[in-house]
């Protein structure tokens, strides 16, 4: 059924288990996630998903947090408060 | 946290005067002593009453001359301290006999009022100035520290005017000024827009440099990495006075996040402290932050980086973001400053009041202003060569990153944890909410 989902990928960033990051990890790219970068010493990763499977990625054993990724955006570089 | 029980006396119960023991005097509803101001020119009818009615323990008197053993009479179970010259006295009564005390002061017309020890509890949120001398006796004594916050005083009295010929007002502000501490060695990491690797004041102290972007350098196109880093670690003798760096001899690993139009990804940050963590940086500094909605949890992943950051000796500062406009409109903390391992930054203005852009401490769970430095009219370095002045909270927080590392410095084998609270116990207390300057002025030690 997933399979067939037609809802637009989101960027999530992750922690997980550290002490079992490449099963995790593993685990995560068969649920949908497209792996984007990762810091195994540390516990996470950020990716890409169907947005209606960020409630499965959740549901992971060794998986700790799943985040939406939001942009940060810095006023322009000539306006006086940074 | 609280201490365990210590000997007690006839009339003392256990009191617990560590000066960082908040948590346990929140606690403590009653210790046993009460706080009673006499009708000064009746002082006797006033004790004569306790003494029949509640059995106050015997008194001793001090006058304004005595002050030596002042400390040592009250910490003594047994003995109830007059303080003569004040019509105060501070007394111990047995905890079955609070109620008959209570009820002698308000029939007792020579005696005006009588609180309970956790009025005094006020005391620990001023005496955590003096918690630096524990952690850093060979740099910093108590009078030290008193005559500090002293100018400080003065300063925060005289307002906006600053003479920033040989140093800049944020360094005047937080003390680096007077400080002997370089943050030498230190590795400060900041994740930003970059660094200009060629700017004089710059050159040779950049330890590593690493984009995080995709498709640019790590050269600073935008002027806000090398602005924060000149903060942070600007030298000693900038080619063009006044000064403006905080650790002059930290040395910094430059970390691009955003790009050169100032936006980056949460991705990218969580791949620029992993590499900051594994460089050795002692303090992550980062000046970006998104905004959150008020009642909005904080991100946990963030959270979860940087308990792991913690556990390896690194502290994490964060900007708390610049959405307000005060008075009429506060915003909450950004994230990631939101989470509550991370370190939230405030900015004052020279008037050592919160700037009107400056966020607030609206949410719970992490969304509070830890501590407030200056980041109104801040002078750095600029790329090209050069400098320029700028505000934001962003300007404030690498005020912060280079005061840990003169913490570091002095304490090379300090904590993450003991540094934060090095951090906080020394920064001077302003008399602004909590909500907006956390534990108040930043102080160099």
């Amino acid at each position: 059924m997933s399979e067939s989902s037609r809802s637009e990928p989101v960027g999530v960033i992750l922690a997980v288990d550290p002490d079992r990051f490449a099963d995790v990890v593993e685990a995560l790219r068969q649920a949908g996630l497209t792996v984007t970068g990762e810091q195994p010493v540390l516990g996470t990763l950020s990716g890409t998903v169907a947005e209606d499977r960020i409630l499965v990625l959740g549901a992971i054993d060794g998986v700790e947090s799943v985040d939406r990724e939001r942009a940060v955006r810095l006023p322009p570089p000539d306006s006086p408060i940074q | 946290m609280a201490n365990g029980p210590t000997d007690k006396g006839a009339f003392g119960d256990k009191r617990d005067r560590r000066p960082n023991s908040l948590g346990a005097s929140q606690r403590t509803e009653y210790t046993g002593r009460y706080v009673i101001l006499l009708d000064r020119g009746n002082q006797e009818s006033g004790l004569n009453a306790l003494r029949s009615n509640a059995g106050i323990a015997p008194v001793e008197r001090v006058r304004g001359t005595e002050t030596e053993n002042v400390a040592e009479l009250l910490e003594h179970p047994d003995v109830s301290v007059l303080f003569e010259e004040l019509g105060v006295v501070v007394v111990e009564v047995r905890p079955e006999q609070r109620y008959a005390l209570v009820t002698t002061a308000e029939r007792e017309p020579s005696i005006i009022a009588a609180e309970p020890e956790r009025m005094v509890y006020a005391l620990p949120i001023i005496a955590p100035q003096q918690a630096p001398a524990e952690f850093f006796p060979a740099y910093r004594s108590d009078e030290e520290v008193v005559m500090r916050h002293s100018i400080a005083e003065v300063a925060a009295a005289n307002g906006p005017v600053w003479d920033e010929q040989a140093w800049t007002w944020g360094l005047q502000a937080i003390r680096a000024n007077l400080s002997r501490l370089t943050g030498r060695d230190v590795r400060i990491a900041v994740l930003d827009t970059g660094v200009d690797t060629g700017h004089p004041d710059l050159a040779g102290r950049i330890e590593a440099a690493a984009s995080f972007v995709p498709g640019q350098a790590v050269q600073d196109g935008n002027g806000h990495g090398t602005h924060c880093i000149g903060t942070v670690a600007g030298p000693a003798h900038p080619h063009q006075g006044p000064r403006y760096g905080v650790a002059c001899e930290a040395r910094i690993l430059a970390g691009k996040v955003l790009n050169n139009a100032g936006s980056g990804t949460d991705g990218q940050i969580l791949a620029g402290m992993a590499w900051a963590i594994a460089q050795g940086a002692r303090v992550i500094s980062m000046s970006l932050g998104a905004p959150v909605q008020p009642g909005e949890l904080f991100p946990q992943t963030y959270e979860k980086l940087a308990q792991r950051a913690i556990e390896r000796g690194t502290v994490i500062i964060c900007a708390a973001g610049n959405d307000s406009n005060r008075p009429q409109h506060i915003e909450p903390v950004s994230r990631p400053a939101n989470c509550p391992s991370v370190l939230a930054v405030a900015a004052l203005d020279k008037a050592l009041t919160t700037t009107f852009f400056s966020n607030g401490g609206i949410n719970g769970q992490g969304g509070e202003i830890n501590i407030a430095a200056p980041g109104r009219d801040v002078r750095s370095t600029a790329p090209g060569g050069g400098y320029q002045i700028l505000s934001g909270t962003s300007t404030a927080t690498p005020h912060v990153a280079g005061v840990l590392a003169l913490l570091a410095q002095a304490n090379p084998n300090a904590s993450a944890a003991d540094l934060m609270a090095s951090l906080l116990s020394g920064a001077f207390l302003l008399t602004q909410p909590v909500m907006d300057v956390g534990s108040g002025l930043l102080q160099a030690p």
